[in-house]
C-alpha cells in the first residue's frame, strides 16, 4: 500500500520520520522504501536532519553565572520566608484539598436546605390553622358592622363619603390617651372585640347570650383579644381606626398628608398574652 | 493530576523519583535546605526552558523565581508517584505562557528580538576559549540565527519543539507535560521543524547571497 506514496505524502512524514516520531510500523517502512528510491526525497531529509541537529547545537543551555542562580534562589527563600500568602506546604493546605473543600460545600448546602424544609413544613400547619380562623370569624359576622369592619389596605382620606357608623356605640376610652382621637374615629367597643375573638378562637355558637365575664366556661387562648386590646388603645393614641381580626393586629395612622394613611398588619405575638378583665 | 507521568521506570529514573519524593516531603515538612536543594538541583534546567521559551536573560530569571515560588505552595499537589521533573516542567511552561502573555498581546514574533549583548552573555564559553574569531563569529551567527528562528514560532510548536529536541522529552511526556494529545504534539513538532527548517535555509540564501 505505501510502497506506492508519493513525493508530496512522504514530504509530510519527514520531520516526523528523522527524529523516529513516525508511528506506524508500516508506514515508516513505506516512507524508507520511498527514500531509497527518491533521491530528492532523501536529500529533503538530510536538510531536516541538518537543521535539526543545527537547531540543537546553536541551542545550548544558557551558561549563566553563578550569581545568577544565587540571586534567584535568595529571591525565592526570601518571599518563602516572608510572604504568609504563600500557603505554607502541608498542614492545613493539605487537609483543605479542594475535593475536600467541594464536598464541604455540598454538606453545607444540603443542610441548610434541610433546615429551611424542616421550618416551612413547620410553619405551614400553623398558617393554615390561622386562615381558617379568619375565614370563621368573617363567615360568623353579623351582617351589621357593628363590630368587626374590614377596610381596603388604603383608601383616600374622603371626607364627602358617609362614614359607616357601627350599630353599637363605642364606649369613650377611659385612658384618656388621646381625646381628639376618640371623638373623632369610631371606636370597637372592646366587648364585641372580644365576642368576635372569643367565637373564633373557641368556637362557641351564641356568645352574645352569654357574656364574656358570666361565661363559666372561659376561652383558653387570649392572647388575640388582648392583643386587639393593645391595639385598640394604640390606635386611640395615635387618632386613628382600629378594625378588628380575630388574630391580626392592624393600626392605620393618618399622617399629615390626608391623602397618606399607614396601615400596618402583624400577626398576635403570644408575649403579649394578657388575660382578659 | 496525580495519575500523570506515571510511566514504567528503569532504575535511574525510579532511583531519582524517590529522591525527589524524598525532598518534596521533607520541604513539605517546613525542611527549607531540602526545598532549597531541590532548587539547586533544577534551576538549570528551569532556566533554560524559560530562557527559551522568552528569549532573554531578566525574563528568564523573573520566570524561575516564579517557578519556584509556585513549586513551593503546590507542594502539597505533588505525589510522590508523579515524575518531578514532568510536574516542574508543566509548572516553567505555565508561568511562561503567563509572561509572554502579561509581556503584551503579541506573544510571538518581533518582540522576542535579542537584546544587545544577549548572545554573548548566553554563551561565555565560546568567548572563552582559544577558537579563532572567525569560527567565534560563525558559531555566534548560528545561535542568532536558530534563535530568530525559534522566536517566530508559535507559543504551543515553540514549547513542543523545546521539550522534544532541546530537553530530550518523548512525543508522549511532551503531551502530559503540555496537556495534550501526542497526535496534536507530534503535529506542532512536524510543523516547527519545517517551519525552522525553511527559515534556516532563507536565512542562509541570504547570507550567501550577501556575501557573494
Amino acid at each position: 500500500m505505501f510502497k506506492t506514496m508519493k513525493c508530496t505524502r512522504v514530504e509530510k512524514f519527514l520531520p516526523l520520520y528523522i527524529a523516529n516520531d513516525l508511528t506506524g510500523r508500516r508506514r515508516t517502512r513505506a516512507v524508507e522504501n520511498h527514500l531509497a528510491a527518491c533521491e530528492r526525497c532523501r536529500r529533503a531529509a538530510d536538510e531536516y536532519r541538518a537543521s535539526r541537529e543545527m537547531f540543537r547545537m546553536a541551542a545550548p543551555v544558557p551558561d549563566f553565572d553563578g550569581a545568577f542562580y544565587e540571586e534567584i534562589r535568595n529571591s525565592v527563600l526570601a518571599r518563602v520566608a516572608c510572604d504568609r500568602t504563600l500557603a505554607p506546604p502541608g498542614g492545613f493546605s493539605r487537609l483543605f484539598d479542594m475535593r475536600l473543600a467541594y464536598a464541604a460545600s455540598l454538606a453545607l448546602l444540603f443542610i441548610v436546605a434541610a433546615l429551611s424544609l424542616h421550618s416551612y413544613t413547620r410553619r405551614a400547619p400553623e398558617e393554615g390553622a390561622a386562615q381558617k380562623m379568619i375565614a370563621n370569624a368573617n363567615r360568623e359576622r353579623p351582617a351589621t358592622p357593628a363590630t368587626v369592619k374590614t377596610p381596603p389596605a388604603i383608601r383616600p382620606n374622603d371626607d364627602d363619603r358617609p362614614t359607616p357608623r357601627p350599630a353599637v356605640e363605642p364606649a369613650r376610652e377611659t385612658t384618656g390617651t388621646g381625646r381628639r382621637a376618640s371623638k373623632s374615629s369610631p371606636q370597637v367597643p372592646r366587648e364585641n372585640i372580644e365576642r368576635a375573638v372569643n367565637k373564633a378562637t373557641t368556637g362557641a355558637p351564641d356568645e352574645r347570650r352569654a357574656p364574656l365575664h358570666d361565661r363559666r366556661n372561659p376561652p383558653a387562648p387570649i392572647v388575640v383579644a388582648t392583643a386587639q386590646a393593645n391595639v385598640v388603645e394604640m390606635a386611640a393614641a395615635v387618632g386613628g381606626e382600629t378594625y378588628a381580626q380575630p388574630e391580626v393586629s392592624r393600626i392605620e395612622i393618618q399622617t399629615s398628608d390626608p391623602n397618606i394613611r399607614i396601615i400596618w398588619l402583624s400577626p398576635v405575638a403570644e408575649d403579649t398574652a394578657r388575660p382578659l378583665k | 493530576m496525580a495519575g500523570d507521568f506515571q510511566t514504567p521506570l528503569d532504575g535511574r529514573e525510579a532511583a531519582g523519583r524517590e529522591h525527589f519524593a524524598l525532598l518534596v516531603a521533607r520541604a513539605r515538612g517546613g525542611d527549607a535546605v531540602a526545598f532549597e536543594r531541590i532548587m539547586l538541583e533544577t534551576e538549570r534546567k528551569v532556566v533554560a526552558v524559560a530562557w527559551r521559551m522568552l528569549g532573554n536573560r531578566e525574563d528568564a530569571r523573573d520566570a524561575a523565581q516564579e517557578v519556584f515560588l509556585r513549586v513551593y505552595k503546590y507542594l502539597d499537589r505533588y505525589r510522590p508517584e508523579q515524575d518531578f521533573n514532568g510536574w516542574l516542567y508543566r509548572i516553567t511552561i505555565n508561568v511562561c505562557r503567563d509572561a509572554a502573555r502579561k509581556r503584551g498581546s503579541r506573544p510571538d514574533g518581533a518582540q522576542f528580538a535579542p537584546r544587545p549583548g544577549e548572545d554573548e552573555r548566553a554563551a561565555p564559553e565560546a568567548a572563552s576559549t582559544d577558537m579563532n574569531a572567525e569560527e567565534n563569529a560563525i558559531r555566534a551567527q548560528q545561535r542568532a540565527l536558530m534563535m530568530s528562528a525559534l522566536r517566530t514560532l508559535p507559543e504551543k510548536e515553540r514549547a513542543a519543539l523545546v521539550l522534544r529536541d532541546l530537553e530530550g522529552l518523548t512525543t508522549e511526556e511532551v503531551a502530559r507535560v503540555l496537556r495534550s494529545r501526542p497526535v496534536t504534539v507530534r503535529s506542532q513538532i512536524s510543523s516547527a521543524r519545517a517551519k525552522l527548517k525553511i527559515h534556516c535555509e532563507r536565512l542562509l540564501r541570504h547570507k550567501g547571497e550577501r556575501r557573494v
